[in-house]
């Protein structure tokens, strides 16, 4: 009862239980109650060309532990796959309050070409230890279709792409830094140039731009000598001459000690401005010409003593 | 049209000869503090009230007190008290038995140069009386309205140090003032100075040597003066900085100020900045009367945030950046 309840079982579990595996089984005719079979079963039908498959082949007996011993697996017969590795494990247990032994034995199988491939029958022979008999158990034949290899995940396209773009980084961030360097010597170089002409010329080309003794507009002269003088003394003594007052302005001189002679002048320039553009009243152009040549006095004079300093410092 | 300025001048030479007068008058018995004397005559040329700001014992009072001496003017003193009342600056109805009928009492507001000393200690009533009579210059009680005598001015004196029982003045209130000044400590010299002339023998007399009428003939005087439309346009700039400091350039300012300058501080420049000319003599206002008058206009019209408070910010610190900011014309 025992036997056939095993043979009902197993043939249920291959046909219906594992769909996605073959498991077949063979099983001794010699004995009833202490039956050995022999099941064999691959993990996948369908197994892709680059990948393998596993084919276990399990062996067991209940009852009596001692009663078998397996003599031979026999290596399997394989069409379209080769054997990369195998294993084999013995366990012991107890089933339903009956002892239980089991041999495993597992094949590895790489695919060797798209189609069909197939796993002949493997044989086993046991010895009966109870008649002394050896017998031979054969597992059924197993087919296993072999698909289109799996792409390999590689991380060769993520490190093309991320070197990709570092390298396009790296240029872009060379070429700004070379693009920012040269500006900045060339910025330098305009600085430097700037330097060599004395701060005098340029204020007095801009000063002989804006401010024209035959302009009608004395009060609008009178305001254009005003900005531009004022941005002069700003640079000149780094002092916020456009924001505070003439009187401020001569405070400030006197603080950086300008000579006196310069002061006055300074003072008498940005005096007359203020009453032409403060007062409302009409001014006098011979006023606008006394102013006009009192800057440009005060940037003769500071020209001859920035040059007669430069001489001190580079005596050569 | 062109501006007779050489008239004007003339006009202002002979006009402020009364200025001199009352300086000399006044250094008999104020030791330095020219900035302070300075602009109390700014105030009484722009008619403009004054609140004089500093710690105990700088002669804010005696300088007020010298200079009403000077002038032949009713001056009279308030001290303000916690207990004080409106009626007891302004005036009330009292009832005459002999008649039965209610007769006008004046207060000591009816006067010329009204000294309000340590405002700050009366009542927010008793300040909104006086204020309101300031800006209105009349007085009503009972039915009657009466007009101020001209020229009235308030010189308002309160102490920084002392909060305890005072009733600070509300910003809306403090904006009535034209000046707002810092008294500060005088130098070495001046303090060596007055020590002995306060410990001699005989504190020196002050006289009067100017009428009301010199002074309303010199407001007159102060109005003709000639202020520029560019100068005007600087005022506007200044005060416009205060409000939206980040279109001027000023972003640091943004998140410090809470309310800018009111119109009120447009007015008063312009006014205190005529003053200013006048006392220099001259016919016409230049920007350096507008900075010079600038932080005594502005420094109590300015509210500055909390965030401005936790960082040590005052206005004073604003305004100086203001002014140091704005391109003068």
């Amino acid at each position: 009862m025992h036997f056939l309840f095993s043979v009902v079982f197993i043939f249920f579990l291959v046909n219906f239980c594992l769909p996605q595996n073959q498991v077949t089984s063979a099983v001794s005719s010699l004995s009833q109650t202490e039956a050995i079979t022999a099941a064999v079963q691959v993990d996948l039908n369908e197994v892709p060309q680059n990948r393998t498959v596993t084919c276990t082949i399990k062996v067991s007996w209940q009852g009596n532990l001692s009663r078998y011993e397996i003599d031979k697996v026999e290596s399997p017969v394989l069409t379209n796959l080769e054997e990369i590795g195998n294993s084999s494990s013995n366990s012991v247990g107890e089933v339903a309050g009956v002892m239980q032994a089991v041999r495993t034995y597992e094949y590895t199988l790489q695919p060797i070409e798209l189609g069909m491939a197939y796993i002949d029958g493997i044989i086993i022979e046991y010895t009966d230890t109870k008649y002394g008999e050896t017998h031979r158990l054969v597992t059924d034949r197993l087919e296993i279709r072999v698909v289109t290899p799996i792409k390999k995940r590689t991380l060769k396209p993520f490190i093309f792409a991320a070197s990709t773009l570092f390298f396009l980084a790296l240029v872009v961030t060379l070429g700004f830094v070379f693009l920012k360097r040269k500006k900045t010597r060339e910025a330098e170089l305009e600085k430097h140039a700037q330097e060599l002409i004395p701060i005098e010329e340029r204020y007095l080309a801009d000063f002989k731009e804006k401010v024209d003794l035959k302009n009608q507009n004395v009060v609008e002269m009178f305001s254009s000598l005003s900005k531009v003088f004022r941005s002069y003394l700003s640079e000149k003594y780094q002092i916020p001459a456009l924001e505070i007052t003439t009187k401020e302005i001569a405070s400030k001189l006197i603080e950086l000690a300008v000579p006196e002679k310069i002061i006055n002048e300074v003072d008498e320039i940005l005096n007359s401005c203020d009453v032409a553009k403060f007062s409302g009243g009409q001014v006098e152009k011979a006023t606008l010409e006394r102013a006009y040549t009192l800057v440009e006095d005060v940037f003769n004079k500071n020209k001859s003593s920035r040059r007669e300093e430069r001489n001190r410092i580079e005596p050569s | 049209m062109a501006v007779d300025i050489e008239a004007i001048n003339k006009k202002i030479e002979k006009g402020s000869e009364f200025v001199d007068k009352i300086s000399k008058e006044v250094a008999k018995v104020i030791v330095g503090q020219k900035y302070m004397i300075e602009r109390l005559l700014i105030g009484l040329l722009a008619n403009g009230h004054i609140l004089l700001e500093g710690v105990p014992g700088l002669a804010k009072t005696m300088a007020v007190k010298t200079l009403s001496s000077t002038i032949r003017t009713k001056f009279q003193r308030l001290q303000f008290t916690p207990d004080l009342l409106p009626a007891d600056i302004i005036g009330t109805l009292i009832y005459d038995q002999k008649n039965g009928k209610f007769t006008t009492k004046k207060g000591p507001i009816f006067s010329n140069l009204v000294l309000a000393d340590e405002i700050n200690r009366a009542p927010a009533k008793v300040q909104s009386a006086l204020l309101e009579a300031m800006m209105e210059r009349q007085v009503t009680i009972g039915e009657n309205t009466f007009p101020l005598d001209d020229p009235f001015l308030v010189l308002a004196t309160q102490n920084p140090i002392e909060q305890e029982g005072t009733y600070p003045l509300p910003e809306a209130q403090v904006d009535r003032f034209m000046l707002k000044l810092s008294v500060g400590y005088p130098n070495k010299e001046e303090e060596l100075e007055i020590m002995r002339r306060m410990t001699g023998k005989k504190i020196p007399e002050v006289k009067a040597v100017v009428g009301p009428k010199d002074i309303i003939s010199a407001r007159n005087l102060v109005k003709e003066i000639y202020i520029d439309e560019k100068v005007e346009k600087y005022i506007i700039d200044i005060v416009f900085a205060t409000r939206n400091p980040a279109e001027y350039g000023l972003d640091d300012l943004q998140d410090l100020i809470s309310f800018g300058a009111s119109p009120r501080a447009s007015i008063f420049l312009h006014q205190a900045a005529k003053a200013h000319a006048f006392l220099r003599r001259r016919g016409y206002v230049v920007p350096e009367d507008i900075r010079a008058i600038g932080m005594d206009v502005l420094r109590h019209r300015i509210l500055v945030t909390y965030e401005a408070e936790a960082e040590e910010i005052t206005p004073e610190d604003v305004v100086r950046k203001v002014l140091n900011k704005i391109e003068v014309p």
